[in-house]
């Protein structure tokens, strides 16, 4: 697996870091070629506040527009201050497009990106404003920043795209302008000498000499994957994640798109954002995420509680950062065992394996079992090399300790295991097949090499709850982390109904959809509130119903020159693209 | 026998070890991989999967140090008739003392270990460096480290290239001392991986 790392947002940004650190040497006077990151993966972090992305305060990343790498985004940079869709958004909505940092709040993002699938005079807008593209901002993202990453981007742009860590642009922040604008200014501001070319010629062809195979058999360094990571709490990441996750998928139907979600720690943070809204956040988030359909949203999300982390770190975020990385490498690393019986390079395999189900899995639908985007709770335990029984390196995996997330791990339906060293498939099997309860053929391993220095396993337990009544009374368990984090979330959305509708700037239309999707009948309280019972019956899964501000039935805005919708279905863009396809395959049969 | 060719001999012994203890490396994560993951492989594929990825930085500084190290090598045993008076560069007196002789005998020399390195990869020493694990740290100190060890190296030759006839012996000492130490740092992945691979 070699993903296109994806951090959203402040925190996405910093533990994006650890995954990005160069594994390469750096010569101070000169850098040769590209940068290496563990896993040969590739990163980019999004951002909607230039101010924190600026040099002054991170030197990390540098703009990805001017030619940078490891670089960062600003998402709203696509969208000009005189912009008329910002203008037509702020006077009908009260939303702002290029608002710094936006707001703390999830459902301010939420509410932007579901305008844009919603209005159809705000389609027509930026679609005349943007050369055709109607949601310009994931469109900016997902082209500009994530695709030419991926697999994705051959023959679409220029190919592999240039991440010569020594590219020199204008370093005064991001040149804003479309997609090939942008490029055109990155191929004549950044035309390197004769002298420049020689060398980095020399650094690729020593690289390429020197490793003369990409880590999953392909010639290529481009990404066969996406991971996003975000804070779910935070603002940027929280509001980001879903709707930029939700516009790939529409884009590309069958690629494997992961994701981190970073649950916030208890209490009222540094940013004065009190749990209870950043619970709220993290719960719009998370069943926003895990209420998509196979193949309309992400293909699982692994998730983290900070509270442990904070915990076991005691608040030392570049550690607790840092636990997340080394977590995740077991599964990022490259060396896999010979032969690829396991297929460990498979990616779209692999995705198709954390899909599997039977009859105990999904939400009852119409006609067939629905299947939804499962939880996969990390637990990881590293060691050096002993030569001691793999049982006691999953034993300690699977303890209190190795747990990323609350839960027990017999309450798993699947395992996947990801262990680095030296190890016999059976004893893996085995020893997870002892301590989760699952049978066999619900145990997946994925053994890698590793550095001859480590043994590590990574343990994501798929869905580690549900089957118990009561369950959220015991603690550490899934059910009694989550039942709290709903229950403050409704405890918000019940004391803070001013602070939700009437915020300043809001318009009345975007108050009565705000009004109607927090406190409506089957609004975002009552559905919490079946969550919550869920949970306390050990019902599976959490979340079941998707819920939008904008849409579900409610009209837009239109002018009277607009016709009317007939009473038809409401589709979103992603599901008309997504016909249009099926069309188009039909007639080419 | 003089006592450089022998000290020449512990060079190539050194270069021997680290072939034998990169093929020992080589069957042994085989051994251990065929007793854990089956026999389903052939060696090639074993290799593949070995290979990291070190960083171009890295690669670059490894290929050049190894290149300096044969000039370095070259410079100290054949630049004069010291040790090989039958084979050595001052053979060519009209090239050798010309302005540019002794950059044209290190580039020769480069140019000859460059095309050797290329055109039998899997027999070459720098292309070994893929199959180990390398930590930045270590990494840290081998590319400034036999970099510099080796320039010391060459410049002790070239001082005894400019004085010969005269010999002084001390810069010899130095020059060899600082190759034979290079050495061991260019080697020092392959001993590495070896001791954490039988440990």
């Amino acid at each position: 697996m070699r993903p296109c790392v994806v951090g959203i947002g402040g925190a996405g940004g910093n533990v994006l870091k650890k995954f990005l650190q160069s594994q390469d040497v750096d010569l101070v006077v000169y850098k040769f070629g590209v940068h290496q990151a563990f896993g040969d993966v590739k990163g980019i972090w999004l951002d909607s506040a230039s101010q924190d992305a600026d040099s002054s305060k991170q030197k990390f990343y540098g703009c990805l527009t001017d030619g940078k790498y490891p670089g960062y985004l600003i998402s709203h940079d696509i969208i000009d201050a005189n912009s008329p869709t910002r203008g037509y958004v702020k006077d009908l909505y009260g939303f702002d497009l290029k608002a710094q940092g936006y707001d703390r709040r999830a459902e301010y993002l939420k509410g932007i990106f579901e305008i844009f699938d919603f209005d159809t005079n705000l389609k027509n807008l930026a679609s005349k404003e943007f050369g055709g593209e109607m949601n310009p901002i994931p469109n900016y993202i997902w082209k500009r920043g994530i695709r030419p990453f991926t697999l994705l981007n051959k023959g679409l742009i220029n190919g592999d795209r240039n991440i010569n860590g020594n590219s020199s642009g204008n370093s005064n922040g991001c040149i804003n302008g479309s997609i090939n604008e942008t490029a055109k200014k990155e191929n004549s501001q950044n035309s390197p000498t004769l002298g420049q070319n020689l060398i980095n010629a020399i650094g690729s062809l020593t690289d390429q000499t020197m490793n003369n195979r990409a880590p999953s058999g392909t010639k290529t360094n481009l990404c066969d994957s996406i991971l996003f990571i975000a804070s779910l709490g935070g603002g940027t990441g929280t509001g980001f994640i879903n709707p930029i996750t939700s516009y790939v998928r529409s884009e590309e139907l069958a690629f494997p798109i992961f994701a981190i979600g970073i649950l916030t720690e208890s209490g009222t943070e540094s940013r004065e954002a009190t749990e209870g809204q950043r619970d709220l956040g993290a719960v719009i988030a998370l069943s926003d995420l895990l209420t998509r359909r196979a193949g309309t949203g992400i293909d699982g999300l692994i998730i983290v509680d900070n509270q442990i982390l904070v915990n076991k770190h005691k608040k030392n975020w570049p550690a607790m950062d840092e636990e997340i990385y080394n977590a995740m490498k077991p599964m990022l690393d490259s060396r896999d065992y010979p032969g690829g019986a396991e297929g460990q390079s498979d990616t779209p395999a692999m995705r198709r394996v954390f899909w599997e189900a039977d009859k105990t899995n999904g939400t009852p639908g119409e006609e067939n079992t629905i299947l939804l985007p499962p939880f996969m709770v990390p637990c990881y335990h590293s060691r050096k090399s002993s030569g001691k029984s793999v049982e006691t390196l999953v034993e300690s995996a699977l303890s209190m300790d190795g747990r990323l997330f609350p839960c027990d791990p017999r309450k798993a339906d699947r395992a996947y295991v990801f262990a680095s060293g030296f190890f016999d498939a059976l004893s893996v099997d085995e020893a997870v097949q002892k301590r989760t309860g699952l049978p066999d053929e619900k145990v997946k391993v994925y053994r890698k090499i590793g550095d001859g220095r480590h043994e590590e396993v990574l343990i994501l337990l798929r869905d580690p709850y549900g089957g118990t009544p009561g369950a959220h009374e015991t603690a550490n368990t899934f059910e009694w982390r989550m039942h709290g984090i709903v229950s403050e979330a409704v405890k918000y959305i019940e004391e803070n109904q001013t602070n939700i509708i009437e915020s300043l700037g809001f318009r009345d239309l975007t108050k009565e959809h705000l009004r109607s999707y927090f406190y409506g009948e089957d609004g975002l309280r009552s559905e919490l509130q079946k969550c919550l019972t869920r949970l306390e019956r050990g019902e599976k899964p959490v979340f079941t119903r998707q819920l939008k501000i904008f849409g579900d039935g409610m009209e837009a805005p239109v002018d009277d020159a607009t016709p009317k919708s007939r009473g038809g279905v409401q589709m979103t863009e992603a599901e008309i693209r997504e016909m249009v396809r099926e069309e188009i395959k039909l007639h080419s049969r | 026998m003089s006592d450089e060719v022998r000290l020449l001999g512990l060079v190539a012994a050194i270069f021997l070890v680290g072939a034998i203890l990169h093929w020992v490396y080589l069957k042994s994560i085989e051994e251990k991989l065929r007793a854990k993951a089956g026999g389903d492989f052939d060696m090639r594929s074993l290799k593949n999967a070995l290979q990291v990825r070190q960083g171009s930085n890295f690669n670059t500084v490894m290929l050049a140090s190894w290149s300096l190290f044969f000039v370095a090598l070259a410079s100290l045993y054949f630049l004069t008739p010291t040790v090989f008076p039958k084979y050595n560069y001052f053979r060519l007196a009209q090239v050798a003392s010309d302005w540019w002789g002794f950059a044209g005998f290190g580039i020769l020399i480069i140019i000859i270990v460059l095309f050797a390195a290329s055109a039998i990869p899997s027999f070459s020493l720098p292309w070994t460096y893929r199959f180990y694990v390398i930590p930045r740290s270590a990494k840290r100190v081998l590319t400034p480290a036999i970099p510099m060890l080796l320039i010391i190296s060459i410049a002790s030759s070239l001082y005894l290239g400019t004085i010969y006839p005269r010999l002084d012996s001390f810069s010899w000492n130095v020059g060899y001392a600082a190759l034979l130490l290079a050495q061991l740092l260019l080697i020092l992945p392959v001993l590495v991986g070896f001791v954490e691979e039988i440990r």
